[in-house]
């Protein structure tokens, strides 16, 4: 009896600590869901002093989504965050490994209990102000990105290994993209002395960064297609869209933010939004009314009801097996001294 | 129903042959006694029956055994199963199922038995043997006896013609052997099996037996009744001693032969009454024990056991398996569990001290003796034993020569017979020169020799009216001969305590053959009887 | 409508008898494969229960039938290591921020690694969740331990396998033996003052534990043997030699097959196809092997209508899971981001609930114990 009990004691003090663990969350989970303002400011950073966020939702049926992380980083996740993502990791490793970002890819395609398949997973690249992505070596907490750098999450769905797409917007700072060649060069050194991988290709075209400068837009971004788009022919179509409008907008930015010094950046484009429109309706459809839902009390009542019933029969049995030994069993002993 | 035609059998590696020029013939329905003293080839006579030897134990057979016309040249163990049943000296060790029921539905599941009919044998099996109560019981619960049964009951489902049995009571209590005994011979008696056993303590099975095969120990087996061949054979129970002592002819086989000639050796006794029991020495106890109680969880071994010893006396501990001997042994050297109670030897408590100061007061020759021993020579275990002890080199030595001379300094441990190696741990364990010393069912797989050697030795040790013994055993007529007083524990109580006569003699299971024979007399042994006749045949 | 029989008790349910083995084994394996498919604590918590409450209504008398509470604890310890793990290596954080632990400062070339820090309500409980789903899946082989004998499960090997099974029951009554051997020739030790270090006193225990295992296994060997262990009959030695090709070829076949078909990337070939032929192979062989000496089994199991519902039951239950993962996923694996609780909705708890059939509507397991 006593050891059934202390089994059912330890399954007890299991439950009783996770409704600890989540009685206090549940009001200041009630806030985060909307009321808390994301973090961040949408559209690209407007100086070198932050990490642009580039999320590329396109293969999950979404846009791109620019935000802008300011001040130092300490990894490429704190980046993401610090920009107004919501950022789910997976039950085994945490937030190590991002599996979700803005809620997608949904619950549907990946429980995000362990890593996610080598076919549908947020690949990390980063890249210095007008450099090409460079596809992370390294796990985004292990990285810390330069200030004025460009991180970038393109998600890649059906890929063979080593050719996820990446994200399919130029990594370059609207607001000095024809200024002076200082900054575009020191973001190249910034990026040559930030991630270990990174370095060898920011470093050898330090030229290009800044050159770059002077013709934006489409040869960057063609450059930036993944060399196996033609797989897939909507992926085709959309890297083709992709292609051709950067040719006149970004102009017009680059135009626009030169006649106007002090103007605000755009938060918004055709090809890259500076909030998540989608991510955040669903944020205010949910109902985060705080504490547990009918259903759950319901859920937690019957678990008792189990708990209870095991209980009681596991003790009738024990007294039973108990009362007929006492009565039966004791000329019946094992010879101990064998 | 099994034909030996001139076997001869050599281990591996020994010039003399084990067995020699073996002719036999064994009738259906017979019950028939091995005997013969230790390591004369009685195991190896058994084994060759199945074709165990030589298939498990190498060496070379000449010649042909037969059972029921199959050769076991021809057909390994195997395929005998269901001719002959072979049950060994340890029963669980050759369990392979862990419930009762189970392990007798074994050797039919290996043959393919039918499951009706398997369930109705062992239904039967269950019945015939008396442990139809046992059936959903583990194994290792069991008793000695209830185990030695089912293992009987496990070979005996396969409704085998040829039954063998290899010292199937030597680690049994008397109740309990009694119990197996009588498993067996309705076995013969109501199924016609053919019965082949070995048994030392041939005063437990000499009477059913219907054939004697002895073994003189030159290879040869001698085959026979009972009658004829017992006045040749240098093993023989305490009720034939008798016989002898007193001219009886033909010898008698049972307490009950013997009881038709008491009367007139009673008479010739009369003015000779048996030698009153020694005088305790009147010196203090050398192990004062009160209150001494050992428990496991709940399970009580010994409860409240007040005991003194005193030098120069012999104890025998007695007892059913599992009335607590070996916990009250192991409590009263200190090293083993004691719940409650005090201890004093020579004023000290050993259960408080180191192990090494304990075995100086109380030196204990535990139940699997060969566990002391762990050295690849005699000499080794002996320097060891004077290193363990610090004692001068050579003590050990010197004792071992003392009690078994002629062991060889090179010799292992393991190839020693049961008498010497007794003898080379009760030197290891004397080597501390402790006052009390303890031995646990050190009799076992000993014959009547060795048994009668150990007895005088044990004597020896305590002559010197300092050393006390008690011996914890099963076996009645090495009581009689060599106990000065008994002890007799049951279910962990000390019920009986005394001299060996009144308190052996006033018990039907622990009475020596003798005493029953010639009860109400209180005489316990044929030497006695024999001592004092002689005194007789000179005093007229 | 019943006419009362005097004597004779109506309604009081089937007779108590033990289900086949395997029936416990495959519904316990069902209930593991649903637990596998969530990560919500009440879901699971649930599904410990059910097999919890079903252990204690039909389990057995025997000691096996006891272990289930070490299970119940060692599930226990697997989620408190999983957390504990979680909080001590930092994790990947979270931003609900539980406590501030110090942080241990680490070189340069552990970055990334953290020791303490901050521990975040979303790590914490997600060690939680994750160490929950595995101790569920634990208990539920914990469960089937404790209601079916797993040496009568080895009984019901085909005929072929029947030499492996009964090594294997042997090896696990050698393992107490060996223990029981060690500790008397410890306490014999001790009678020679034997309190001896290092390398002399682990032999003086280890020679006389071996020399007792080795001539324990030579008379157990020749038992076994003079018992009709091993018969092989009258079958020539190709035939065997065939017999054990085909199985061993069909068992790699399996392998393999699986191998292909758990690998995504591995050619479609090696799969499926693969798999299946391996199994015919193998089940050829056991049928070659099973029909060369005949053995029969001592009461043997047999599957009736109490197993096909304990297996059906237990199909039932992975199944609707399978559904509910299918058609609602979002609370069958709750958000940790943001922080949430769990929700329950109908159709997992239908799956789980489904499990707890065979607890009602089995028979009874029979009890040994001596009606007082």
């Amino acid at each position: 009896m006593a050891r059934r009990s202390v089994g059912s004691a330890a399954l007890g003090a299991l439950l009783a600590l996770l409704a600890a663990l989540l009685a206090p969350l549940s009001p200041a989970s009630a806030a985060p869901g909307l009321a808390r303002p994301a973090a961040g400011s949408a559209g690209f950073c407007p100086d070198a002093s932050g990490v642009t966020v580039v999320v590329d939702f396109r293969e999950l049926g979404g846009g791109r989504v620019v935000r802008c992380a300011h001040g130092p980083q300490a990894d490429g996740l704190a980046a993401l965050r610090n920009a107004g993502f919501t950022v789910a990791g997976t039950n085994r490793w945490g937030d190590a490994f991002i599996c979700r970002i803005n809620g997608r890819p949904g619950v549907d395609s990946e429980p995000c209990v362990d890593t996610p398949p080598s076919t549908a997973y947020w690949s990390y690249w980063h890249a210095g102000d007008g450099e090409n992505w460079t596809y992370s070596q390294r796990g985004a907490t292990y990285r810390t990105p330069p200030e004025g750098s460009f991180d970038g999450w393109s998600f890649s769905l059906n890929q063979e290994e080593g050719s996820a797409p990446a994200p399919g917007l130029a990594a370059r700072r609207p607001s000095d993209g024809g200024g002076s060649d200082g900054p575009g060069g020191a973001g190249g050194d910034q990026g040559g002395a930030g991630g270990d991988s990174g370095g060898p290709g920011a470093g050898a075209d330090p030229g290009g960064a800044a050159g770059g400068g002077s013709s934006p837009g489409g040869p960057g971004d063609a450059g930036e297609l993944p060399p196996d788009a033609e797989s897939d022919v909507e992926d085709e179509e959309r890297e083709e869209e992709a292609e051709e409008e950067p040719d006149e907008e970004p102009d017009e930015d680059v135009d626009d933010d030169r006649s106007a010094e002090a103007a605000p950046l755009p938060t918004e484009d055709a090809e890259w939004s500076g909030t998540d429109e989608e991510f955040e309706e669903q944020s205010a459809a949910r109902d985060d009314s705080g504490g547990p839902s009918a259903g759950t009390v319901a859920t937690l009542g019957l678990l008792v009801a189990l708990l209870g019933a095991g209980g009681l029969t596991a003790w009738r049995r024990r007294r039973a097996a108990a009362a007929s030994t006492a009565g039966a069993g004791a000329d019946e002993r094992p010879a101990d001294e064998r | 129903m099994i034909e030996f035609d001139e076997v001869t059998f050599h281990y591996p590696d020994t010039p003399r042959p084990a067995l020699r020029d073996v002719r036999l013939s064994l009738p259906e329905g017979e019950l028939c006694l091995v005997a013969g003293r230790t390591g004369v080839g009685k195991s190896t006579l058994l084994g060759a029956v199945n074709g165990l030897v030589p298939r498990f134990t190498g060496g070379r057979l000449a010649g042909r055994v037969t059972v029921a016309g199959q050769s076991t040249e021809e057909r390994p163990p195997q395929e005998f199963a269901s001719l002959v049943g072979v049950v060994g000296q340890d029963p669980l060790a050759g369990f392979v199922t862990d419930t009762v029921e189970e392990e007798l539905a074994y050797a039919m599941e290996q043959l393919a038995v039918p499951p009706e009919v398997m369930r109705k044998r062992v239904e039967e099996t269950l019945d015939l043997l008396g442990i139809a109560e046992l059936r959903h019981r583990a194994l290792r619960t069991l008793s000695g006896g209830q185990q030695q049964r089912v293992a009987i009951g496990s070979v005996f489902t396969t409704h085998p013609q040829v039954l063998v049995l290899d010292e199937p009571t030597s680690a049994l209590d008397p109740t309990a052997a009694e119990e197996v005994l009588s498993a067996v011979l309705r076995l013969v008696h109501d199924l016609g099996t053919t019965v082949l056993i070995a048994e030392h303590r041939m005063e437990r099975v000499l009477q059913y037996a219907d054939r004697l095969l002895y073994l003189p120990g030159d290879g040869t087996v001698r085959d026979g009744p009972p009658r004829e061949l017992l006045p040749e054979m240098d093993v023989a129970p305490p009720v034939v001693e008798l016989g002898r002592v007193a001219g009886w002819s033909p010898p008698p086989l049972s307490v009950r032969d013997a009881r038709r000639h008491a009367p007139a050796l009673r008479r010739r006794l009369a003015e000779r009454p048996p030698p009153p029991p020694a005088a305790r020495p009147a010196a203090p106890a050398a192990l004062v024990a009160k209150g001494v109680s050992v428990a496991y969880g709940r399970k009580v071994a010994v409860r409240e056991v007040d005991l003194d010893l005193f030098g120069g006396e012999v104890t025998a501990l007695m007892g059913r398996n599992g009335a607590g001997k070996s916990s009250l042994l192991w409590a009263l050297q200190g090293s083993g569990p004691r719940r409650a109670g005090t201890l004093r030897v020579g004023g000290e408590d050993p259960g408080e001290r180191e192990p090494a100061e304990a075995r100086k007061l109380v030196g204990l020759v535990p139940q699997s003796a060969a566990d002391l021993l762990y050295l690849q020579t005699v000499a080794a275990e002996c320097a060891q034993a004077d290193t363990e002890s610090s004692a001068e080199p050579g003590r050990c030595r010197a004792l071992l020569d003392r009690m078994a001379p002629g062991i060889g300094d090179a010799a292992h441990p393991r190839d020693l017979s049961e008498g010497q190696r007794l003898a080379l741990v009760l030197a290891i364990q004397l080597t501390s020169e402790p006052e009390v010393l303890l031995l646990d069912e050190p009799t076992r797989g000993l014959d009547y020799d060795a048994k009668r050697a150990f007895g005088a030795l044990v004597r020896e040790l305590t002559a010197d009216g300092r050393r006390t013994v008690m011996i914890a055993t099963h076996d009645v007529e090495f009581v009689a001969a060599t106990a000065d007083r008994v002890v007799v524990l049951a279910d962990g109580d000390l019920v009986a305590d005394g001299p060996t006569a009144e308190v052996v003699c006033s018990s039907p299971s622990f009475a020596p053959q003798v005493a029953k024979v010639l009860r109400p007399e209180p005489w316990l042994t044929a030497d006695q009887v024999r001592r004092s006749l002689a005194g007789s045949a000179v005093a007229p | 409508m019943t006419a009362t029989v005097p004597g004779v008790r109506r309604g009081a349910g089937p007779l108590p008898r033990a289900l086949h083995p395997g029936a416990w084994w495959l519904w316990a394996l069902c209930l593991a494969v649903v637990a596998s498919r969530t990560t919500n604590p009440l879901l699971l918590a649930c599904l410990i229960a059910v097999a919890g409450l079903v252990v204690a209504r039909r389990r057995g008398d025997a000691p096996w039938a006891l272990s289930f509470r070490m299970y119940l604890l060692f599930g226990a310890v697997i989620v408190v290591v999983r957390v504990l793990f979680r909080i001590v290596f930092g994790g990947g954080g979270g931003e609900t921020v539980l406590v501030n632990l110090p942080e241990i400062p680490l070189p340069e070339a552990a970055a990334g690694i953290r020791l303490l820090g901050p521990v975040a309500a979303e790590e914490v409980l997600g060690g939680a969740y994750d160490g929950l789903r595995l101790a569920a899946m634990v208990i539920c082989v914990g469960a089937a331990n404790a209601l079916a004998n797993p040496k009568r499960l080895l009984k019901t090997l085909p005929g072929a396998l029947h030499e492996i099974g009964t090594s294997v029951v042997v090896a696990l009554s050698v393992a107490p033996q060996l223990v029981e051997s060690v500790g008397r020739v410890r306490r014999a030790r001790r009678l020679r003052g034997g309190v001896g270090r290092g390398r002399r006193a682990v032999r003086g225990i280890l020679i006389p534990v071996l020399e007792d295992a080795l001539s324990r296994s030579l008379a157990l060997a020749a038992a076994m043997s003079s018992r009709g262990y091993g018969r092989t009959g009258a079958v020539a030695g190709g035939r065997r030699a065939l017999v054990g090709t085909l199985v061993i070829g069909g068992l790699l076949g399996v392998c393999a097959g699986l191998y292909g078909l758990l690998d995504g990337s591995a050619p479609p070939a090696l799969g499926l196809p693969l798999l299946l032929g391996g199994l015919a192979v193998a089940v050829a062989g056991l049928a070659a092997g099973g029909r060369r000496v005949r053995r029969t089994g001592y009461r043997p199991d047999r599957w009736r209508g109490a197993e096909l519902l304990t297996v059906g039951s237990g199909l039932a239950a992975a199944l609707v899971m399978h559904l509910a993962t299918e058609i609602d996923p979002a609370d069958i694996y709750p958000s940790l981001t943001p922080l949430s609780w769990p929700e329950v909705s109908a159709l997992p708890l239908a799956a789980i609930l489904l499990g707890l059939l065979p607890g009602y509507l089995t028979p009874p397991p029979p009890t040994s114990e001596v009606p007082a």
